[in-house]
């Protein structure tokens, strides 16, 4: 098993950098995009659209991509009631089925997302920007975020499997 | 199918599964096996809902409150309040939810908030005999002002959710925000009253404070000033003050560095993440409850059942005082929010009104145990177990409904301002 996560944890922390990297430029962009609508439209006097549809587009490759290391940190927003009162195994039985449903709900979303996506690439329908860009583009995000979510979810059930297994480290 | 999948959220939720996830599958279950609705018409009725122009502030105000923070502006705001009532009874307290006011006008960010002015004034209050507890639950509280005071994200989730314009919304949270502001200084004073600072700020000093956070304060200007004056959008005014925002932390109080520029982005988008795979999620719901024509039917019940608007209120409170006891705020706008709007307007009643009152009994939640990210926040910034906080918790609840009551009391305070600028 240890190989197997150590693998998981090497191809996490490359797509965590990445991921940073990544959501933190589309947050840049937004900022500069929107500043530059209002300051382009008090100049000209009309300004463009591109700046003011470009952020709204952004959204969802900043937004998706994150959900795997959300979760490795324990950002995302979760009932913490149960967690509260179990030790030791029990708390990591807990963890692991927790892990198991988001690596389900990573492949159904995924999975979803891959359908959705074909779908609009066929419809070829483009968003209603002054540079045409396909839809699907901005739908691919959603699959891209499960798919890494998938993996995150992987390395930490891998991860807690491993602690479940060893029984000296486990109970407190 | 319906109540198996109700019922399997709510068995998912007791489990500790992150919250998006938990909407994900329970209103996928229903809208995909139950409804035989295509995964393309839930992928893009959330893709829409969550690019929704009005959104993207969202992000950009944390933005402004991360730079705030690292730019040194957040300082000089406490430095200011500090001189003007520091040496009141309870003054650092008065102090710090001044200061939480400040910042709510350009942030309206909650945890932001805490991290700002909280890093700052909790070391202060703690070292000078205020006990730790009160502080955490203090700072928790009186970061909820940047749920009312504009712009606040609640403002602009509400108005995503109801598409009532973001400058009502916000002129709509600005007077409920001056009470509850009233409220809680009103709270430290008697609480603290025998604690002061020894030295009143004198004249020179005050002017000096007031002169070093003005270009913090003028923040405001630009944004409530671009809305109202319909130079800029809300999403706009909100990258603008990013901008105005990391210009005075370089060139004014020359702390800003790029690397905490860099951090101020990931943060910003860590948070914005956060929010946005609920609102991702939550929009499944909201099509579940579309196509199932729940809102209808609940208000053809209310109706039945004869209920007054009193019995609206009732209802309305003691839903977000529950649901927020155990959910975050974000989730539970979502949750209710399509559903009590509707009901709102068929007895008639003003859809601001419902904003404050709604944010007003939801916000209690963020200090009542066992969900209340405020008081872990604050525990965590004061470096203190947040389960000695707890027992300081029931005077605050008292006063955030008191607060609530006042607001379902007196309507005008959410639609007089709003009525003006209209």
């Amino acid at each position: 098993m240890t190989p197997l996560l150590s693998l998981a944890r090497a191809i996490n922390g490359a797509l965590e950098k990445i991921t940073a990297v990544t959501s933190s430029c589309l947050a840049a962009v937004m900022v500069l995009a929107l500043t530059a609508s209002a300051v382009t439209r008090y100049v000209s006097g009309t300004g463009y659209d591109w700046f003011i549809e470009l952020p709204p587009a952004l959204v969802p490759w900043m937004v998706f991509p994150l959900f795997g290391p959300l979760l490795r940190s324990g950002s995302h927003i979760q009932v913490d009631l149960l967690p509260a009162f179990l030790r030791g195994k029990a708390a990591m039985w807990l963890k692991l089925f927790v892990y198991t449903l988001m690596i389900i709900g990573s492949a159904i979303f995924l999975q979803a997302g891959n359908e959705a996506v074909a779908l609009f690439r066929r419809l070829g329908q483009l968003m209603e920007l002054e540079i045409e860009i396909p839809i699907w583009w901005m739908y691919l995000a959603f699959p891209t975020g499960f798919a890494i979510l998938a993996l995150f979810s992987v390395e930490l059930w891998l991860e807690t499997l491993r602690d479940l297994l060893r029984p000296d480290e486990a109970t407190p | 199918m319906n109540a198996a999948a109700t019922l399997l959220s709510m068995l998912l939720l007791l489990l500790s599964v992150p919250i998006f996830m938990v909407f994900g599958l329970g209103s996928a279950t229903v809208a995909i096996w139950g409804m035989n609705l295509p995964w393309s018409t839930l992928i893009q009725v959330s893709f829409g809902s969550m690019t929704k122009h009005v959104l993207i502030a969202v992000p950009l105000f944390i933005f402004t409150g991360m730079v705030m923070l690292r730019g040194g502006a957040a300082a000089r705001l406490v430095h200011f309040a500090t001189t003007l009532v520091g040496h009141w009874p309870g003054g650092l307290g008065l102090s710090m939810i001044l200061a939480m006011g400040f910042f709510a006008a350009f942030c309206g960010s909650i945890l932001a908030a805490i991290t700002a002015i909280g890093t700052i004034m909790i070391p202060k209050m703690v070292e000078q005999g205020y006990p730790k507890p009160f502080v955490i639950v203090l700072a928790a509280s009186a970061a909820f002002l940047e749920s009312l005071i504009p712009p606040s994200n609640a403002a602009i989730l509400f108005s995503a959710l109801t598409d009532v314009p973001v400058s009502r919304t916000f002129a709509a949270g600005f007077v409920p925000g001056l009470v509850l502001l009233v409220l809680l200084s009103i709270v430290v004073t008697w609480r603290c009253r025998h604690l002061r600072n020894a030295e009143r700020a004198m004249a020179g000093e005050r002017l000096s404070a007031f002169v070093a956070a003005l270009p913090g304060l003028f923040t405001p200007v630009i944004i409530l000033g671009g809305i109202y004056a319909g130079l800029l959008t809300p999403s706009e005014s909100a990258a603008v003050a990013g901008v105005w925002a990391i210009l005075i932390g370089i060139l004014v109080y020359r702390e800003l560095t790029l690397s905490g520029i860099m951090d101020a982005l990931y943060q910003t988008a860590r948070i914005t993440a956060v929010i946005f795979a609920i609102i991702a999620m939550a929009t499944f719901l909201s099509v579940v409850l579309t196509y199932s024509q729940a809102p209808q039917k609940i208000i053809a019940y209310f109706t039945e059942m004869g209920g007054t608007p009193l019995a609206f209120w009732l209802a309305v409170a003691v839903i977000c005082l529950i649901l927020g006891t155990f959910i975050e705020i974000v989730p539970v706008f979502y949750l209710t929010v399509p559903i009590f709007a509707a009901l709102a307007l068929s007895l008639g009643l003003d859809i601001l009104h419902l904003y404050i009152v709604f944010v007003a009994f939801a916000g209690i939640g963020m200090i009542t145990p066992p969900v209340c990210v405020g008081i872990y926040t604050a525990a965590g910034v004061a470096g203190e177990s947040p389960e000695k906080a707890f027992r300081e918790v029931p005077l605050f609840v008292i006063v955030g409904i008191i607060f609530g009551g006042l607001m379902i009391v007196f309507p005008q305070a959410a639609t007089w301002l709003p009525a003006m600028l209209n």
